[in-house]
């Protein structure tokens, strides 16, 4: 009868069925009044000749009620299902929070790494239109031979020139961007990114102005650019408080000034990852003519992005050719060819190559495969804690089934748990990754402004999207735990098969500890490279070097000598009990080097094409100053033909022999002897992490190689706690001395913190993700083990009565949870050596072997899981002994 | 609930149909049977209007059904008052009260 309400028959069966039962009444009837059942039978039929019209007419309106009712019982049955489903939930609380806890931070720290990794590498930027058919242009040059390629998007203006040629009008730009400029408006002065843009950028990206207009052509003129500026939606509404009267106003940039024509509309903020605020005609670029040579004529003049769309219909490899072809003939018009450097239209995302990947960026991808790892052990998890209820219930599900619920009921009823504790946790890991995307971001790539937040629909979208696949799949499989009654499967997962744990939850718990194992061993390969890293010697005395220099704005230089210079420096060096002062042309650790002609003996550069020393102009003192200590010889002091070579250069020139007194001839085979005075040690010339380089230094008054760039950077030695301090002071008495000129000013130390952070960032994130999926690992081994003893407290109460001890019972327990931590833990070493070779780039110092770390992973698992089962073992161990009499 | 005088004759069988289930739960023939031997001679039920009757009315959610087994071991549908059914039976038979007190001051004068 149960089932006949489950499982209604179609209206036209059951009019039929009730009319027959009709018949079947009357012909009972007349055969009790005394009719031979055949007569009976004809009469009630004969009474009954409407039958067909009767039938018609019920099942016409049994299938309008079947419609109507089967349209809201649809609703109904989905809102009775959750409200079933949230009291269940809501009498298991510790169950469901274990659950929502679990699923939030899993699908929260995923979706923070997902959130990241997107911004990177597939967000298009905000605002472009058509942006896959955008492309960036990628020089690939060798600078020399043996050197790998190398992958820019640097251009000159020249190159941008001829491969613009290739292409219609306002299908290619170019643009280059200062991040730090100040934007004077009225008396409120903005820090801002100011784009030096060519007018074809806002056709080519689609932008349109929401106010005011843009600039076009006529106002973009090299070297005679209109003073007119545009800014962004969103800095004219977060910093100009969207003020429709700023249009036509005149604002201070640097030191000039422009017209404000325009607001570009949202949500286009630039193509980068970091957002523009204002743009303002290329041609308006502050570039040094040197001689007859303006900047746009020059090769000298990098730093420009070039960004195009190829015609449909144009092959772009054939485009690729074509404008390695040109950029070769504007070369050869303004300077030498550089044969190997090719074109390549690559993706407008520059993260997607063709270049090399940042170490960050490495980071974040080598994240996104942890994370997607601690989102399968999550899953897990989740399963087994669903499973071990779907078991509890078996008897509860078995009940009902009898009780006649269809399985497709049960599996919404199941579904319906699921979808409520995914909902909740789905909601709860957008809030994490929002928080967790934003610290990521600022770990990762402190020194980035986003263009866009970390919130954006592909973030809900993959967080909702994961929610609904673990709660369809937990919920599938909790059905199929709960409805088997057969004891082979009940065997299979949970049975006593493997330590009594069930063979899916244990692989589950060795699957956890496996990957908990990998990212701390991670963890401690990266802090032991970090402490190698930092223990390494610069050749520098890094932490007590301040560094800064005056840049006069052009036409201006003869304000900033080097004499006035020195006038402010002098009380400042007193003020903060400066160890010593000087000069040199360049700062350690920054970007490239200087390198001259140069000739020892008879031996020319020629022979050695691939040895290219740099030379710096150091003043009196330097090497005291800095800590770059003489390994013979000394300073050249005043004798300004004399030159100091660092080891590397002395063994190369002149190897085997004393450098001391040998001669160099800088600049021309013909030039006066420049003759060596000292040696002194190696020390890092452009990055932390570099072979020995070759390096040398010639006085900073020596006016007889002319090309060298001059001395005028300032270096201070100051005790190393008073570094930043002297840094600042010194910074601000310059721009005050000198308002006009920009103010550089540098501390090695800080310069060294950043050259450190990929290693720390690797520490820390490493760490933190191996801490979360321990907790969760942890949380796994814990359920696992007290449903486990829950299980058989009967088992237990019964071995106290037959006077097992406490300690014996426990450590059983214990020895039960421990062996699938320790066969995960093993497998997690296992699975570090074999991912050994993907971060060893990203180490320095330790093999991704290193024992240390080995045992260090796995042994914290081991301890977390021996922690995780002392409660469940301290309950069996307390078993009533009674419990085991009582029953049965 | 119905208005008008020809509405209510229409609703008569409805309403001694409600009557029948106020007894409890019983299948369309029972119904019938029940209504003709409480009434006496005179009163015949058609199926014709028994059936869709009942049919009506369950899906104006006066009346549900559930198969049961009857007397003869057979499936049968039985027909219940719901608690709407309960409440209709009361509203209609206070104005079949009305309606016969209005017709019988007519007829019948005091």
């Amino acid at each position: 009868m149960i089932r006949r309400r489950l499982f209604p028959r179609a209206p036209r069966d059951a009019v039929a069925a009730e009319l027959d039962f009709h018949v079947a009444m009357r012909t009972h009837e007349l055969t009790q009044a005394g009719l031979p059942p055949a007569d009976a039978e004809r009469r009630a039929r004969a009474e009954f000749a409407t039958r067909e019209a009767i039938a018609a007419e019920c099942v016409a309106i049994a299938e309008t009620t079947e419609q109507r009712l089967s349209r809201r019982d649809r609703l109904l049955d989905v809102a009775r299902d959750i409200r079933f489903a949230v009291r269940q939930l809501l009498k298991a609380p510790a169950f469901s929070l274990g659950v929502i806890a679990t699923l939030a931070l899993g699908i929260g720290a995923g979706s923070s790494v997902f959130a990241l990794l997107d911004g990177i590498f597939w967000r298009w930027p905000a605002g472009v239109s058509a942006p896959a058919t955008l492309q960036r242009v990628w020089i690939t040059s060798r600078p020399s031979m043996g050197t790998p390629p190398y992958s820019a998007t640097d251009l000159e203006y020249p190159r941008y020139r001829a491969i613009s040629a290739l292409l219609p009008a306002n299908a290619s730009a170019l643009y280059s961007v200062d991040p730090t400029v100040t934007v004077q408006v009225r008396d409120a002065a903005l820090p801002a990114r100011l784009a030096y843009a060519t007018a074809s950028l806002f056709p080519l990206v689609g932008a349109h102005a929401v106010l005011g207009r843009l600039y076009g052509r006529g106002e973009d003129v090299m070297g005679a650019a209109a003073p007119v500026v545009v800014v962004s939606e969103s800095f004219w509404r977060r910093s100009l408080g969207a003020d429709a009267g700023v249009i036509g106003a005149t604002v201070a940039i640097g030191r000039a000034r422009y017209q404000v024509i325009g607001i570009v509309a949202a949500p286009f903020s630039g193509v980068d990852v970091e957002g523009v605020d204002a743009w303002v005609p290329l041609g308006d670029y502050p570039g040094v003519s040197q001689g007859a040579t303006p900047w746009w004529e020059s090769r000298n003049w990098s730093g420009f992005q070039m960004l195009l769309r190829v015609p449909p219909g144009l092959a772009s490899a054939a485009f690729d050719a074509r404008a390695t072809q040109a950029i070769h003939a504007a070369d050869g018009q303004v300077g030498s060819v550089d044969s190997s450097a090719r074109v390549t239209a690559g993706s407008l995302i520059m993260a997607r190559g063709p270049g090399e990947q940042s170490a960050e960026t490495s980071i974040a991808v080598q994240l996104g495969g942890v994370a997607l790892l601690l989102l399968l052990i999550v899953t897990a998890n989740v399963l087994g804690l669903m499973l071990a209820r779907a078991a509890r219930r078996r008897q509860e599900v078995a009940l009902r089934l009898a009780l006649g619920i269809s399985r497709g009921r049960l599996l919404r009823l199941l579904l319906a748990e699921s979808a409520v504790l995914a909902a909740v946790a789905g909601v709860a890991s957008v809030l994490v990754a929002v928080v967790g995307g934003a610290l990521l971001r600022r770990w990762l790539f402190p020194d980035t402004r986003w263009a866009a937040p970390p919130l954006h629909w592909h973030l809900v979208a993959f967080a909702a999207v994961t929610a609904i696949a673990i709660a369809v799949l937990t919920s599938l499989m909790s059905m199929r735990v709960a409805v088997t009654n057969h004891g082979a499967l009940i065997d299979r997962v949970h049975g006593r098969s493997l330590g009594g744990m069930g063979r899916l939850r244990t692989a589950a718990v060795i699957g956890q500890i496996a990957l908990s194992t990998v990212l701390l061993v991670g963890a401690v390969l990266f802090a032991e490279s970090l402490r190698n890293v930092r223990r390494l010697d610069v050749g520098y005395d890094a932490d007590r070097l301040v560094y800064a220099a005056v840049r006069a704005a052009p036409g201006e230089a003869g304000d900033v000598t080097a004499a006035r210079v020195d006038e402010v420096v002098a009380p400042i060096a007193r003020r903060v009990a400066a160890e010593g002062t000087s000069r040199t042309s360049a700062i350690p650790l920054q970007v490239g080097g200087f390198g001259i002609p140069w000739f020892a003996g008879t031996d020319s550069m020629g022979a050695r094409a691939h040895f290219r020393p740099t030379v710096s102009r150091v003043a009196a003192g330097y090497f005291a100053v800095v800590g770059l200590r003489f390994v013979t010889g000394g300073d050249f002091g005043a004798q300004t033909s004399g030159v100091v070579v660092n080891q590397k250069m002395a063994e190369t020139v002149w190897p085997g022999v004393n450098p001391v007194g040998q001669c160099l001839r800088l600049g021309k085979r013909d030039a006066a002897c420049h003759l060596v005075t000292g040696v002194v040690r190696d020390a890092r010339r452009s990055a932390l992490i570099e072979p020995p380089l070759p390096q040398y230094f010639v006085a900073a008054n020596d006016s007889t190689v002319p090309m060298v760039p001059a001395a005028d950077m300032v270096v201070l030695r100051v005790a190393a706690v008073h570094s930043a301090a002297a840094s600042a002071l010194l910074g601000a008495a310059l721009q005050r001395a000198f308002p006009d000129a920009r103010v550089w000013k540098v501390r090695l130390e800080e310069t060294l913190e950043k050259a450190y952070h990929p290693w720390r960032l690797g520490a820390a994130l490493f760490a933190l993700f191996g801490m979360l999926a321990l907790v969760v690992a942890s949380v796994g081994v814990y359920s696992v083990v007290a449903y486990d003893v829950a299980q058989r407290m009967r088992d237990f109460g019964i071995r106290s009565a037959l006077g097992a001890g406490v300690g014996r019972l426990a450590s059983g327990v214990i020895r039960g949870a421990l062996w699938p931590v320790a066969l995960g833990a093993a497998i997690g070493v296992l699975l570090s050596l074999a991912a050994a070779k993907s971060v060893s780039a990203l180490l320095y110092g330790v093999s991704p072997h290193a024992a240390v770390a080995l045992v260090a992973g796995a042994t914290v698992p081991l301890a977390a899981a021996i922690v995780a089962s002392l409660l469940p073992a301290w309950r069996a161990a307390h078993a009533d002994p009674a419990i085991g009499l009582r029953s049965e | 609930m119905p208005s008008t005088t020809r509405d209510r004759l229409r609703g008569t069988l409805d309403i001694l149909i409600l009557r029948t289930l106020t007894w409890g739960p019983r299948h369309g023939y029972a119904i019938g049977r029940w209504l003709e031997e409480t009434a006496g001679p005179g009163l015949t039920i058609e199926e014709g209007s028994l059936y869709p009757s009942l049919y009506r009315m369950e899906q104006r959610h006066w009346i549900s059904s559930e198969w049961g087994r009857s007397e003869l071991g057979r499936e049968a549908k039985f027909y219940k008052l719901t608690a709407a059914g309960r409440k209709q039976l009361k509203a209609e038979t206070a104005e079949w009260q009305a309606f016969i007190a209005m017709i019988s001051r007519v007829l019948v004068p005091e």
